[in-house]
């Protein structure tokens, strides 16, 4: 009988799991997300492998102990077609593995796209073969590495390749879970951002960016909403919402798949990048205004702080945060008694990330410049002149 | 900021889901053998009372 020779069952414990450690080992303390993301690709591997061979030792026993001649134990598995079910399993588990690697490897890519991550520059953290910052990502291999700099060039090219995989993946799972799609909601977002941009208010402050020149302000604004809404979209599993970025050169937003109000603020960050294609579209002089009113805040600078396009968004964001609070219109002239609201909403909390970040990073002087009209404060609720 | 724990917590997640899925193949791997070694020894019987008759 072939269940007592203990092979057809598949409690019989013979390869099942004998290759796999289990997931906790993957998390060695002191070492570091790199480290330990090489060690958790190379063991996705070996449990795929784990799994392949197992399959292989079952159906070699059974068909040893079958006590048919070989040529009835083939037709059985042909008119079963066994030979193509076990490897349309083991192609989707393979493809299934390569989504889930390159998850973790655009997860991290990711990182350093958005600036969000501890490392300055995007690397080649050595995982051989099947790096993103190698030609081929579907490959296979895991190899020890040094780290060196990629072109940022590359790292789009190869993010690109990769995030087909991990698009199928997610079609899949809202299709069977349409609740967590978060593609309806984004495009809403989306849509207020061009009816934003594409204001009367608005195109009056790119009157004012481009020295008065109408037609010129008119091209920019039709542009920035051609932006938006040309934007590609992407969606991240796995990864926090605020880790979504901006690729300029490729106008692709990638977000979290998360579904939450930090969410829909970071989307709109991103869409407002995409409005002038990251520093691509920033007027000259909105550039210069951006740039010579950051102060530092005596926190870690972080490399993005200085750029013109996080400037303008944070900039952006604060506009409409203003507008939704009842601080002041958007069209309205910036005085001082908004200013004093806009600090109590600074010290109630009300203000999103970036728009805080934008208070704290820009010199008080410059208020009246950027905003109409506000005199000399600094972010002390209780100084006098704004008491 | 993104802590360095925060993205191996990120990485160990990912893994943890690979392997839940990974073993939803296993099953089905599984099923497909369970059914065939079934049908041999269904096959093996029908030889034997064969033989028998």
């Amino acid at each position: 009988m072939i269940e007592e020779k203990g092979v057809s069952s598949r409690e019989g414990g013979q390869w099942s799991e004998s290759r796999r450690e289990p997931a906790e080992k993957l998390e060695e303390k002191g070492a570091s997300p790199e480290r330990f993301m090489q060690e958790a690709v190379l063991k996705m591997d070996l449990d795929l492998d784990a799994m392949n061979n197992d399959g292989d030792g079952r159906l070699a026993e059974i068909d040893r102990f079958a006590g048919l001649d070989r040529q009835e134990v083939e037709t059985v598995k042909k008119q079963l077609d066994i030979s193509e079910k076990l490897s349309d399993i083991r192609s989707r588990a393979l493809k299934f593995k390569n989504a889930m690697r390159n998850a973790m490897l655009i997860g991290m890519s990711a990182l350093a796209f958005s600036g969000d991550g501890d490392f300055g520059s995007p690397v080649n953290a050595g995982y051989g073969e099947g790096d993103l910052s190698s030609d081929n990502i579907s490959g296979q291999g895991v190899s020890a590495g040094t780290e060196e700099k990629i072109s940022k060039e590359k790292l789009i090219e190869n993010f690109q390749e990769a995030m087909k995989d991990v698009r199928e993946i997610s079609e899949k799972k809202w299709k069977s879970e349409p609740e967590l799609d978060p593609r309806p909601r984004v495009e809403e977002i989306r849509r207020e951002v061009e009816k934003y941009i594409s204001s009367p208010q608005y195109l009056d402050r790119l009157i004012l960016e481009v020295d008065g020149d109408i037609e010129k302000a008119r091209k920019v604004q039709e542009e920035r909403i051609g932006n938006v809404n040309a934007a590609k979209t992407d969606f991240m599993p796995f990864m926090p919402a605020e880790g979504a970025f901006y690729v300029a050169e490729t106008n692709n937003v990638i977000l979290s798949d998360v579904k939450s109000d930090i969410a829909d603020k970071v989307a709109e960050h991103e869409f407002l990048h995409a409005s002038t294609r990251g520093d691509f579209g920033i007027t000259g002089k909105a550039k210069m205004i951006l740039n010579d009113s950051y102060v530092p805040t005596g926190k870690k600078v972080i490399g993005y702080d200085l750029w013109s396009t996080e400037r303008l968004v944070r900039k952006q964001i604060l506009d409409i945060e203003m507008e939704k609070l009842g601080i002041k219109k958007y069209d309205e002239k910036f005085t001082r008694e908004h200013y004093k609201k806009l600090l109590r909403s600074y010290h109630k909390g009300e203000l999103s990330r970036s728009a805080r970040e934008f208070m704290e990073k820009t010199g008080p002087e410059y208020f009246e410049k950027i905003f109409d009209g506000i005199a000399k404060n600094d972010m002390k609720e209780s100084n006098s002149d704004y008491a | 900021m993104i802590k360095r724990n925060e993205k191996t917590r990120r990485i160990r997640e990912i893994y943890g889901y690979f392997l839940e899925k990974l073993s939803e193949f296993r099953r089905e791997q599984d099923d497909l053998i369970d059914g065939y070694a079934k049908r041999l020894e269904e096959k093996k019987k029908e030889e034997i009372r064969k033989k028998l008759i």
